[in-house]
């Protein structure tokens, strides 16, 4: 299931110290990795916590202590770490955090549901959604390669049961391997006695300006270094997970655009219609944060309509991703229309149909755009 | 601190480029004196323990148990006799109004602290003496003291160390007084009586034995001394009031506890009847039950009532002693001149009289007999007029003036003839006090004005230690903190750094062991037992540098003093935020509003 997937790609990681507070639907995650680290076969220590709020605590200071460190969690324990979730990317803490897509409550819900962690994301957190079970054991590894490049914490998210409690066959990686690719921890800055400084103290006006800027020159470096890490896992995995993936797209009159496990249903709404001739495409948009605009505007431009899938919605405004990619767009020329649609909020299923009828909204009914389009809603 | 960064300037980051990733400081914060953010000043301080303010004796229990605590028993034993000379007495027959108000009591139990009194007695310097430098320059002053009862030892034993010489008149053939007379051995073993009693005689204070003042001396001859000290005790017991009371075979609870303590001759009977209530009584059951009786007390009211220390009634009643509580006796029924019996007549509690205490209202009808051939009688002992003539008397006690002085010119008086608790320590304490007035009068200083200046609380606690500092030695140095003689609440104990324990409870003399003779009942403690008590005490208001405050402090502001006890604060910096205060766990510290606004 995608929570093991977790834990063997924190195991494969050789992080050290793990803290972390049981939540549905991530409860697997801390159980297996609990046994892993008692099994000896993750040297690792775990610390037991009374709260996501202390867990996230716990993970900084030991990544601040020169360890690497992991913490996973869900929906309203994220929302708890909210204070730590501010600190750990002001605070430039290269630390993953496992964050399973459930709904926030109330009402209380512990379904797929994107809110949780979109609404983490001005807190200068690198955000990888994941679409299979593979990806998810992958990205912790990629993440913390990121992560300890750019001083960045790395959010890895997917959806609550259609991934964390699905089985699928995984590739474990060799450990050899991982190495390869993943480093040991050895950080410029931490705590040490021999050079004694105090960390995420007073900041007068002075200087906190510069810290942020550095910290977005930091965000957009982590374009580059994703793709540089991306390619190099490519080559000893033989696995690709591009910022930005194209299905079909290349010649696409028509793009869906989407995150996260309702990919692979889209995959097949694609398929099918191609099949009846029509040429659709899909973008799968796989890192949030940073987001890759360049090759987002270079892959829009001149289609002709766009339907954007938010499993989410930011009350007031509509869907997240819809909202940040007109932001992007905003002044390119020969851009398309956009459909901004909000889908399965709460965990309501997403069958291919319901990917269906935004193509039949905006191309076989031609209807217009609005703000917000619904669909699945009951009328 | 690193001299680079001595200069207490802020390092300035010119451009972004200067800047590290993290937010981490570069340098110190020194720059930055938060000190004038301050409204609220902490300070450290120290108040008085409750312990120390709640013994008449004037003890400083906390210091001695600090001492203790350091494994000094030597000077805990020195620092506890600066105000009591007795403490193997007092650390046996003390009833530790001290424990009561210990802090811990409110916490789980108080410090067992008079049983630490006897341990530190018991096991530190046997052979005490008092040394030549504790004895002041001499005075060249006579002082007789009428009595030798724990308030003329007291007296005798504070004026010797000032400078005085010392006479002891004593009416009995042993010194010791109630001491001697009226506690019973298994209560104070009489070689400890003696080693306390000789540590004085061995420094020159002269006792003269069978010297009743009135009768054998007069006290027209006491008036060429500089002052005399009158504390003779109270020894007439009151009468009960009932028909057949000459009988043969009744007899005052103090006259046969004395006979006994004597070793004169006393023929116990076998079934003893004890009338009273209070520490009298229950010594004179206990003493009855070693002689071979049987005993049976009666008491007018409840248990609850019973003016006797609680142990001392489950002593008498787990020795033997049956308790007839709401039994009024009404006669004493005699034959042939002698005790045959008593006949009670029974009650029951109504209101509080003016003591506070139900009072027993007599059931009619209710009468009924018991068998007996002997009859002690203990409800309580009043004023001998005919051993202190010429005093001025008022409500059955001397009258005295707040230094202790009588109507006679340089004529002091204290222990239980004068207006306070009939107890040991409160008699070691007027002698102390007695002692203070006679020496202001010698130095010319004004009594009252002393006494304020060596009060500790203001529950009469006086201390000779600062008495002699003051205004004898004149060494006094003020401490290096701040002193405020205020009483620590025990509320104001942040009981979150202490673990709850039980206190530690002596062994005893087993029952079977008891009644064939006078062997101490009370083991005292023992050496596994004194440290894990020592350990209990809170400490209150006093420093022991546990450091919370060092460790709390969110500016670094406070340190440790160099090669001193205590800690500095720097001002430059503490926000005032009050958190040491409110973690310091023994309310050794304090908040005063900030003097610069």
């Amino acid at each position: 299931m995608g929570n093991h997937s977790v834990s063997y790609g924190v195991m494969l990681s050789r992080v050290k110290v793990i803290a972390a507070y049981p939540i549905t639907p991530q409860t697997q995650i801390v159980e297996e990795l609990s046994e892993l680290c008692a099994s000896k076969k993750l040297d690792a220590t775990f610390i037991k916590v009374e709260s996501e709020h202390s867990a996230l605590a716990c993970v900084l200071g030991a990544s601040l202590a020169g360890s690497r460190a992991f913490t996973a969690t869900s929906s309203q324990g994220l929302a708890l770490m909210h204070e730590l979730i501010h600190w750990a990317g002001l605070g430039r803490y290269p630390i993953v955090l496992a964050n399973v897509n459930r709904a926030m409550a109330p009402g209380w819900n512990i379904w797929s549901d994107q809110n949780d962690s979109l609404s983490q994301r001005d807190c200068g957190w690198i955000q990888l959604y994941c679409e299979n079970n593979q990806e998810v054991l992958d990205n912790v590894i990629i993440g913390y390669r990121i992560a300890e490049k750019v001083l960045l914490p790395v959010m890895l998210v997917y959806d609550a049961f259609i991934l964390s409690h699905t089985y699928e066959i995984v590739d474990v990686p060799d450990q050899t391997d991982v190495d390869r690719f993943l480093p040991l921890f050895n950080p410029e800055y931490k705590l040490d006695i021999e050079k004694p400084a105090s960390f995420g103290g007073l900041t007068s006006p002075d200087h906190y300006y510069e810290l942020r800027y550095n910290m977005q020159q930091a965000m957009e470096q982590a374009v580059d270094v994703y793709k540089e890490a991306q390619k190099e896992f490519n080559k000893i995995f033989g696995r690709d997970y591009p910022m930005i993936e194209e299905y079909r797209a290349d010649d696409a009159q028509y793009l869906y655009i989407t995150s996260g496990s309702l990919t692979s249903t889209a995959r097949i709404v694609v398929d099918e219609l191609r099949e009846k001739g029509y040429r659709v495409g899909l973008l799968k948009i796989k890192v949030f944060r940073p987001m890759d605009k360049a090759e987002l505007i270079r892959l829009l431009k001149g289609r002709e309509k766009v339907f954007i899938l938010d499993r989410n919605i930011s009350v007031g405004v509509g869907g997240i991703f819809a909202q940040e990619i007109k932001a992007y767009l905003y002044g390119q020329k020969f851009m398309p229309e956009i459909y901004p649609f909000i889908i399965g909020l709460g965990g309501r299923d997403i069958p291919p149909s319901s990917i269906m009828e935004a193509f039949n909204y905006a191309v076989v009914e031609n209807k217009k755009p609005e703000d917000i389009l619904y669909i699945g809603l009951k009328k | 601190m690193n001299k680079k960064f001595e200069d207490k300037k802020p390092v300035v980051i010119k451009n972004y480029k200067e800047m590290p990733p993290m937010s981490m400081s570069l340098s110190t914060m020194r720059w930055n004196f938060t000190g004038s953010w301050r409204y609220l000043k902490p300070y450290h301080l120290q108040r008085v323990s409750p312990c120390h303010a709640a013994c008449p004796g004037g003890q400083n229990v906390e210091g001695w148990i600090r001492l203790m605590d350091e494994g000094n028993y030597e000077k805990a034993l020195r620092l506890l006799k600066e105000e009591n000379p007795f403490p193997a007495i007092t650390g046996r027959v003390c009833f530790h109004p001290c424990e009561l108000k210990c802090s811990r009591a409110f916490f789980d139990s108080p410090v067992s602290i008079n049983n630490l009194e006897r341990f530190l007695a018991d096991h530190a310097l046997l052979d005490y003496k008092i040394t030549k430098e504790e004895i002041a320059d001499s005075t060249k002053k006579r002082v007789a003291i009428v009595g030798s009862g724990p308030a003329g030892l007291s007296c005798a034993y504070h004026l010797l160390r000032l400078g005085y010489e010392v006479e002891i008149f004593e009416a009995e053939k042993a010194a010791g007084g109630v001491l001697r007379l009226g506690i019973p051995e298994y209560r104070l073993p009489r070689d400890i009586l003696d080693r306390e009693i000789k540590v004085l005689t061995s420094s020159g204070v002269k006792i003269h034995l069978n010297k009743r003042v009135g009768k054998d001396i007069s006290y027209d001859s006491l008036k060429d001394y500089f002052a005399v000290f009158i504390a003779t005790g109270v020894h007439r017991s009151k009468k009960i009031g009932v028909p057949g009371e000459d009988a043969k075979g009744v007899m005052s609870g103090l006259e046969y506890l004395k006979k006994v303590n004597l070793k004169e001759e006393v023929e116990t009977g076998k079934k003893v009847v004890v009338i009273g209530g209070g520490n009298t009584a229950m010594d004179s059951a206990r003493v009855a039950l070693r002689n071979g009786a049987s005993v049976i007390i009666l008491y007018r009211r409840s248990r609850a009532e019973m003016p006797a220390w609680g142990e001392e009634i489950e002593e008498a009643l787990l020795e033997g002693a049956v308790l007839k509580e709401l039994s009024i006796p009404k006669k004493i029924l005699t034959k042939d001149g002698k005790v045959s019996g008593i006949l009670v007549q029974k009650a029951r509690l109504g209101k509080p009289d003016a003591s506070g205490r139900r009072k027993p209202e007599p059931i009619e009808g209710s009468e009924y007999e018991i068998e007996c051939d002997m009859i002690l009688s203990a409800i309580g002992e009043e004023i001998d007029e005919s051993s202190i003539p010429e005093l001025k008397i008022s409500k059955g006690n001397v009258s005295t003036e707040k230094d202790l002085s009588t109507s006679i010119k340089n004529f002091f008086a204290g222990g239980d003839i004068i207006d306070q608790p009939h107890t040991v320590i409160d008699a070691i304490g007027s002698g102390k006090k007695a002692a203070i007035a006679i020496d202001c009068r010698y130095r010319g200083l004004d009594y009252s004005e002393v006494i304020k200046e060596i009060s500790i609380g203001d529950w009469g606690s006086v201390s000779m230690q600062l008495y002699r500092e003051k205004f004898v030695f004149k060494t006094y140095r003020a401490p290096a903190v701040r002193v405020e003689n205020q009483i620590v609440d025990p509320k104001s104990i942040n009981t979150a750094y202490f673990m709850p324990s039980n206190r530690s409870t002596m062994e005893k003399l087993p029952l079977n062991e008891r009644l064939s003779g006078f062997r101490e009942v009370n083991k005292g403690l023992t050496h596994e037992q004194a440290i894990f008590d020592i350990s209990r005490c809170f400490h209150c208001g006093r420093c022991t540098m546990c450091d919370n405050c060092y460790i709390f402090c969110p500016d670094n502001a406070i340190s440790h003093k160099k090669d001193e006890f205590g800690y500095n604060i720097d001002y430059d910096y503490c926000k005032g935020c009050g958190i040491c205060v409110t973690e310091c766990p023994r309310n050794a510290m304090g908040m005063e509003k900030e003097s610069k606004i």
